[in-house]
């Protein structure tokens, strides 16, 4: 590593220009993320045509500061309102509200940017070090192993911490089987459109996740409010105080959560929203209290938002050393060099290196100013928080109408909400899991193919899933998750058995 | 019952989707599995999982006969209904009044379904909820949103 660049990178992002330029793209970008239908990746693009009169390095700071601010941002929204901002805080709904509705809303949001600051910084340092060398390991990672972390990353969270598995199972197939709804990326042949050109580019997942989520629980709130006829007092939601240090209480949770977050991040088409998941799937499946997963565990809001801030960083190291995006967003980043006349790819590493430092450090600054700039967004939203139920009512419905609506500027997306939050609301009261849903339509493009692309480069042997030594770890884990309920059961019977043998 | 009624629903939307399944192209194929093969696959694991599921509901109901309790929330209310009903005739409005004035409705006959009766508040929330949302993701973010026609349509571009 050069030293001399290094120095050069830190001072060029510290000079008052592009420090002002941080700033502002960290706080566009908690904007942007807290908005549902408004994703990092749309609000990279809203602000590209400011770029295109400032010089490379300026208008790469402002981009890649919206990236950073925006994986945060989401959370605000997932925690006060169950409405995620961004697909990348689905995982942060399961624990985040219910925290609110338990009067922590304060503490949860201060949890999620603590989280979030260290798994971006976390991902920093691993994209300043390890670049060329775990840019090398994400090229071997492949069809196998991608539909391997798929399936765990379904299984995990449908087998532990629902009431139960059956069904959340089966929400999750109906998630991955609403998926399949579009042209297939393999043959292109139409499937289930039933002769809909509405449905030929397949089903948005941000109104289906917004109708489940958001308006499920509004309608939910307005059948319990209605017997007693309660619209009137907001639930006692306060904010708390909260201090830094709290976040060292789970500093395991959010080193390993950061660790998923940037190795999925590396991995090319993955992103924040797998990452987020897997690494909620693994703080449960790691956690002593795994009966308070999904009732507000702190550790639930602590790895997701640690994993998909990490996993922004990560997607930045094959984007900037290979030219391939890890994510959506960073596919918008890598235009964004095009528009400036750079060609991304192996070369850029030599031929912009100032550059790459001044990402770097522009990542690392927007991950530490996120406490300014999220205490901001949580300040102007908890304002929402102490109006009348009706009200608060009113403002999410508009914002889960506006959401839907801006995915693809189609009105067609509020149907599909306003359905999703029929189903969405009847999936909870008879213990469905809509979370498991919403999982199987992320996770579900990718499962078929990768499932499929496998088949195709080993002429079809299904057993080529179990012998590459990476797929088939784990495969076993997500077979673990799926029997853990059964294998907990049994081994508590048997433990009970053995103490009244003993007693006796 | 509601959730046995629930499950059948379920069925039927697979049953309806695996029959579609049947008529995907496969002339195109050329994977060994096809594009059908997959959704096939996961929704027969569905379907039973779902009959499963099914009979474990019926032999609890048959075992705790009263599982539905009546105090259970009920649906039938008119906050219920008429929450879904108005956010329909939102989006069947909505091309023709323009965003503005259809969220203005919108909001202030969501506002009296939800029970709040200050006429004269309800209208400035409204109001400037709709003014709100028009400027940041019209104008801001520049969304499309919704003009409406003629005059509305005019008045519109003032805005966003």
């Amino acid at each position: 590593m050069d030293f001399n660049l290094l120095l050069d990178g830190l001072l060029t992002t510290l000079s008052p220009g592009n420090l002002v330029l941080v700033f502002l793209g960290m706080l566009l970008g908690v904007l942007f993320g807290s908005l549902p239908g408004i994703s990092s990746s749309m609000a990279i693009v809203l602000m590209l045509p400011f770029t295109y009169y400032m010089g490379v390095i300026p208008s790469i700071i402002l981009l890649v500061a919206i990236y950073a601010g925006a994986a945060y941002g989401g959370s605000i929204t997932a925690i006060l309102f169950n409405t995620p901002g961004t697909p990348e805080a689905v995982a942060t709904t399961f624990d985040g509200y219910p925290m609110t509705k338990q009067g922590k809303a304060g503490r949860a949001l201060g949890l999620a940017i603590s989280a979030s600051a260290f798994g971006g910084i976390f991902s920093v340092f691993v994209m300043l070090f390890l670049s060329p060398p775990l840019s090398e390991v994400a090229l071997k990672i492949q069809s196998a192993e991608y539909f391997a972390l798929a399936l765990l990353g379904i299984t995990v969270i449908s087998a532990v911490g629902t009431k139960n598995v059956t069904k959340a199972v089966i929400s999750g197939m109906l998630g991955i089987t609403i998926a399949m709804i579009g042209i297939d990326p393999i043959s292109a042949a139409e499937r289930f459109t039933f002769d809909h050109i509405e449905l030929m580019n397949g089903i948005e997942f941000i109104p289906i996740m917004i109708g489940a989520f958001a308006l499920g629980e509004v309608l939910n709130q307005i059948t319990e409010r209605s017997e007693a006829q309660n619209f009137s007092t907001s639930e006692k939601i306060k904010l708390e105080g909260y201090k830094l240090k709290d976040i060292l209480k789970y500093k395991w949770v959010a080193l390993k959560a950061s660790a998923i977050g940037t190795a999925i991040g590396i991995l090319p088409g993955t992103g924040g929203s797998i990452a987020s998941i897997v690494s909620y799937g693994e703080a449960l499946r790691s956690s002593k209290n795994k009966e308070k997963f999904g009732h507000g565990a702190e550790e639930g809001v602590v790895a997701p938002e640690s994993a998909n801030n990490a996993a922004a960083g990560g997607a930045m190291i094959p984007t900037l050393v290979l030219g391939i995006p890890g994510s959506p967003t960073t596919a918008v980043i890598l235009a964004a060099l095009t528009l400036q006349g750079l060609q991304p790819g192996p070369q850029l590493m030599s031929e912009q290196p100032l550059l790459l430092y001044c990402i770097f450090f522009s990542m690392l600054i927007a991950s530490i100013v996120t406490f300014i700039g999220g205490r901001i967004g949580v300040k102007s939203f908890s304002l929402l928080l102490n109006l009348p139920y009706s009200t608060l009512a009113m403002f999410i419905i508009g914002l889960s109408i506006i959401g839907s609506y801006a995915v693809s500027n189609s009105m067609f997306n509020v149907w599909v909400m306003l359905a999703f939050g029929v189903i969405g609301y009847y999936m909870k009261k008879y213990h469905f899991s809509p979370a498991s849903l919403v999982l199987g339509l992320v996770l579900g493009k990718l499962m078929e193919e990768t499932f499929r692309r496998q088949l195709l480069i080993t002429n079809g042997d299904y057993m080529s899933f179990i012998t590459k030594p990476i797929s088939a770890t784990i495969l076993l884990l997500a077979v673990l998750a799926i029997f853990y309920p059964l294998l907990a059961k049994y081994f508590s019977r048997k433990k009970e058995k053995s103490d009244q043998s003993i007693s006796q | 019952m509601g959730d046995i009624i629930f499950h059948v629903l379920l069925l039927v939307v697979l049953g309806v989707f695996f029959k579609e399944s049947l008529l995907i192209d496969m002339e195109r194929t050329t994977d060994p599995i096809g594009p059908a093969g997959f959704p096939q696959g996961i929704m027969i694991i569905t379907i039973v999982l779902t009959v499963i599921s099914l009979f474990q509901t019926i032999r609890k109901r048959k075992a705790e006969p009263a599982a539905d309790t009546p105090h259970k929330p009920n649906e039938l209310t008119k906050e219920f209904i008429g929450l879904l009903a108005s956010i329909i005739l939102f989006v069947l409005l909505v091309d023709t009044l323009g965003f503005i004035v259809a969220f203005i409705l919108f909001t202030f006959g969501l506002l009296l379904l939800l029970g709040e009766r200050k006429y004269g508040k309800m209208a400035g929330i409204s109001v400037a909820v709709s003014f709100g949302f028009a400027l940041l993701f019209g104008n801001l973010l520049s969304v499309p949103l919704p003009r409406g026609v003629e005059i509305l349509k005019l008045l519109s571009y003032y805005l966003y």
